[in-house]
């Protein structure tokens, strides 16, 4: 199995090789034959490391210890799921997952492309290559998977326990997946400077490519997010850990990418703009690829560490070197076909959108990276952590949540002012009302203003689908169930786009009430004592203590109840792996009561069954969730296959013209 | 029953790194001479205490705050906090005392001060440049007018109405 994977990686690497050679001669010299065996090259190169893949896998399922990655990351006694896992578990094998999502996808987008952007694909397909040979070196050269160790040992050490968990299967997983699959749109964005092709061929081929990269990204960090929260027990989901931040920046870009594509292809506006996002969105995933894996930056996620971080470096800069002279070489034929005409138009909103996403885009980045210049500069060890991005990035968050309330209200070219604020009137009402109710009853100044801010927002958004439903109603005299399914079907970009909307005012609606309502006791209970906290009050009923296949698990087991009323049990577990017994891992007990969580911490206990427990309540946390369910909605929607318009045939001459004529 | 982490004695040497071991004697001695007697294996902490825990970085553990690690360190800082709150101490007084023996780093949010105003400034020059970026962008965009939109003749407009009144008519 090692020498199969190993063998496969050196013949991708060889194949990769010879197909960019291939691509670019054979776009040079146009000759068709050595550009079908230059795609061919990178169809096998994702068959090969697909191939690589499998034979790790194998090798895990196996129990195969003769491999020092193997050996190094599972054990005998650990479930399969997590075996199975466990080949993205590390470095190496995380790299390999890279390249061939990398590859695979690539070598789908040249096969679905083949017909339709024939003079972009070959240098489309280089850059893939490039892309493949950098990694496909890293991978062969100084991290292959596939090294042997000098003795076999008897069994394993196990996997990290921090990655045995449900969100392993998912998180990163996903992650990677999206820092992977900007390859493909990155790739045509390259073709397109290279070539020169700079009109909307290039946009349309890789909006979906965009798209997906970016939902599979976004589904990442919200699985991050929920494991964060169920495992870490501070009560929060997200800590604003420097390889989270990482991982917010590329989602961050595409975002904005996502939006100012728009204004490309209605306006033939911001052209640079979008080629200088699309290489930043790549750069900044290369970046935190290898951030993750270079022990810099310290982290809740430093468990693979190693020394290829200048490798990454090297590349980086090389692919910022290169995109940028590209850009820089290409900006004459990037000039704007139009111009912005008004500060209240469409165009305008979304250069706003760009700002703000790019604005925290860039205090996420300083912040995560000051720490660097910190020790650098000064050699002073500092942390740069929650007080601070929750000042920096809040507001502007909140001013981002703010647009979403107007942006959707503005229309292209030009808005009337009155028929904006006409629009805006029912929102307003209602932000107002939430605003003063707010003042009144909570205890936090900014909740009410925050919350007021997403019910304006989401209330615009509502009522376009409302309005948007009303006229089909009319026009087409539907029953309103039909009239919203085909109002959402036949637009499905801009009302996929609303619902991914809805999903933000969900999970801002779950941010807002947690920061600001939660409650935190900490309490030191015998078996059968009680705590109260807020509405509720837990009864601590006594330790369990359990062994499984590979761990030891101790639980702590909590009756909630809400005023007078049983709500249920809830059980808090720490689970002590085989030879990882130092480092005790946590199931959180969380119960879901009303919108409230109920969050339950087994600090320590003592033989004697006391127990040091931390209880929160996280009011709306569920909210987040359910938004993320609501994000897949959208971003499925989004990919919703419209019908190819019927071609018309247009007549030559126009009836009634042809006299005149 | 396994024993929970807090009994200390037997595990320092053998479950930590040797650095985080050290650090943690270190306090643990500076705990005891600070005290004079040992850490209550349990005492509830005052919201205050948890407040200004969760202003402090656990230095053993990757990016937690001493509220929320379950390290041993941590657990001793918490009581440690407790204590010095119990005894008087401001909390201006409790973080410097950390701040002196770990350094500015121990501290969650960073002081503005020196050097570190470049990191609270960074984000709000950043944005500064890119409002003036946009403002520049739109100003030049409207002031070089309307000729990118061009102008149909008259005669071509009057024509086009006909044309499509003609349509509307034909249908």
């Amino acid at each position: 199995m090692a020498q199969l994977g190993s063998g496969a990686l050196i013949l991708a690497l060889i194949l990769a090789v010879y197909g960019i050679g291939a691509s670019l001669l054979g776009a040079r010299r146009r000759m068709p034959e050595l550009l079908q065996s230059a795609f061919r090259a990178t169809y096998g190169v994702a068959l090969l490391v697909a191939l690589a893949v499998f034979a790790l896998v194998m090798a895990f399922v196996r129990h195969d210890f003769r491999l020092a990655y193997v050996a190094a990351r599972s054990s005998r006694d650990m479930p399969l799921h997590y075996v199975i896992a466990a080949f993205y578990g590390g470095q190496e094998g995380s790299l390999l997952y890279w390249a061939m999502v990398a590859s695979v996808l690539g070598a789908l987008a040249l096969y679905l492309h083949r017909n339709s952007d024939r003079l972009l694909l070959p240098y489309m397909n280089a850059t893939l290559l490039s892309i493949l040979t950098f990694l496909l070196l890293v991978l062969t050269v100084v991290a292959s998977p596939f090294r042997l160790l000098p003795v076999t040992p008897p069994d394993g050490a196990g996997l990290n326990p921090l990655l045995r968990d449900p969100g392993m299967m998912a998180h990163p997983p996903l992650l990677l997946a999206g820092y992977a699959s900007f390859s493909v749109p990155f790739a045509f964005g390259m073709a397109a400077l290279i070539t020169g092709r700079l009109g909307s061929d290039w946009l349309r081929a890789i909006r979906r490519w965009a798209l997906l990269s970016w939902a599979i990204l976004g589904m990442g960090l919200l699985v991050g997010a929920w494991w964060a929260y169920h495992v870490l027990g501070w009560g929060g989901y997200w800590g604003w850990d420097p390889v989270e931040n990482l991982a917010l920046l590329p989602w961050l870009t595409s975002t904005a990418f996502l939006h100012s594509i728009i204004v490309q292809e209605r306006r033939g506006m911001l052209k640079v703009w979008n080629l200088a996002l699309l290489l930043a969105t790549f750069a900044l995933s290369i970046y935190g690829t290898f951030i993750v894996r270079s022990g810099i930056l310290s982290s809740v996620h430093s468990f693979a560490t190693s020394d290829i971080g200048h490798w990454f470096l090297v590349y980086l800069s090389l692919v910022l070197v290169v995109g940028i002279g590209l850009l820089v070489y290409r900006l004459p034929g990037l000039q704007s076909e139009r111009r912005i005409e008004s500060v209240t138009s469409r165009e305008a909103g979304f250069l706003f959108n760009n700002l703000l996403l790019t604005g925290i885009a860039f205090a996420v980045f300083w912040g995560t990276n000051f720490v660097l210049f910190s020790e650098l500069f000064w050699e002073t060890r500092i942390s740069v952590g929650p007080p601070f991005y929750n000042r920096v990035v809040g507001p502007l968050l909140l001013v981002l949540l703010l647009l979403m309330a107007i942006g959707p209200l503005l229309s292209w070219r030009r808005t009337e002012l009155p028929i904006l604020l006409r629009n805006l009137r029912w929102p307003v009402a209602g932000a107002v009302a939430v605003a003063v109710i707010g003042l009144l009853f909570f205890e936090r100044a900014w909740a009410a203003f925050a919350f007021a801010v997403a019910i304006a927002a989401t209330l615009v958004t509502v009522q376009e689908f409302w309005r948007g439903i009303a006229a089909r109603r009319r026009m087409a005299r539907e029953n309103p169930l039909v009239a919203a399914w085909r109002l959402v079907e036949r637009n499905n970009r801009r009302y996929g786009g609303y619902l991914v909307h809805f999903a933000v005012f969900l999970i801002a609606f779950g941010v807002i009430a947690s920061n600001a309502f939660q409650i935190e006791r900490q309490f030191v209970l015998r078996p059968g004592e009680r705590g109260t906290i807020g509405a509720y009050t837990v009864v601590y009923r006594g330790l369990d203590d359990r062994r499984t296949a590979d761990a030891e698990v101790v639980s702590a087991i909590v009756d909630v109840y809400r005023g007078d009323r049983f709500a249920g049990t809830v059980e808090s577990h720490r689970y002590f792996y085989r030879n990882y017994e130092d480092q005790p891992t946590a199931r959180m007990g969380i119960m879901l009561v009303g919108m409230d969580d109920v969050y339950v911490v087994l600090d320590r206990w003592q033989d004697d069954g006391t127990a040091s427990l931390r209880v929160y309540i996280n009011p709306l946390v569920i909210w987040i969730w359910i938004g993320a369910a609501v994000f897949l909605l959208g971003t499925v929607t989004l990919f919703w296959p419209q019908p190819v318009p019927v071609a018309v045939r247009v007549p030559r001459t126009l009836p009634g013209a042809a006299k005149e004529a | 029953m396994r024993r929970c982490t807090s009994d200390r004695s037997e595990r320092l040497s053998s479950r930590k790194p040797l650095s985080a071991a050290v650090a943690i004697l270190a306090v643990l001695g500076l705990t005891l001479l600070v005290m004079a007697r040992p850490v209550a294996a349990e005492e509830p902490l005052s919201p205050e205490a948890l407040d200004i825990a969760n202003q402090l970085n656990c230095p053993v553990c990757q990016g937690q705050s001493v509220r929320d690690s379950n390290s041993e360190l941590a657990r001793q800082m918490r009581q440690l906090i407790q204590q010095k709150l119990d005894r008087g101490e401001s909390r201006e007084e409790i973080l410097q005392y950390f701040v002196d023996r770990y350094g500015v780093g121990v501290l969650r949010e960073p002081p503005r001060q020196g050097y570190l105003w470049l990191l609270w400034w960074g984000p709000v020059i950043g944005l500064v440049v890119g409002v003036l970026v946009v403002v520049l962008y739109l100003r030049r965009r409207s002031t070089s007018g309307d000729e990118s939109v061009p102008v149909p003749p008259p005669d071509y407009v009057e024509r086009v109405e006909r044309l499509l009144r003609a349509e509307g008519e034909s249908r």
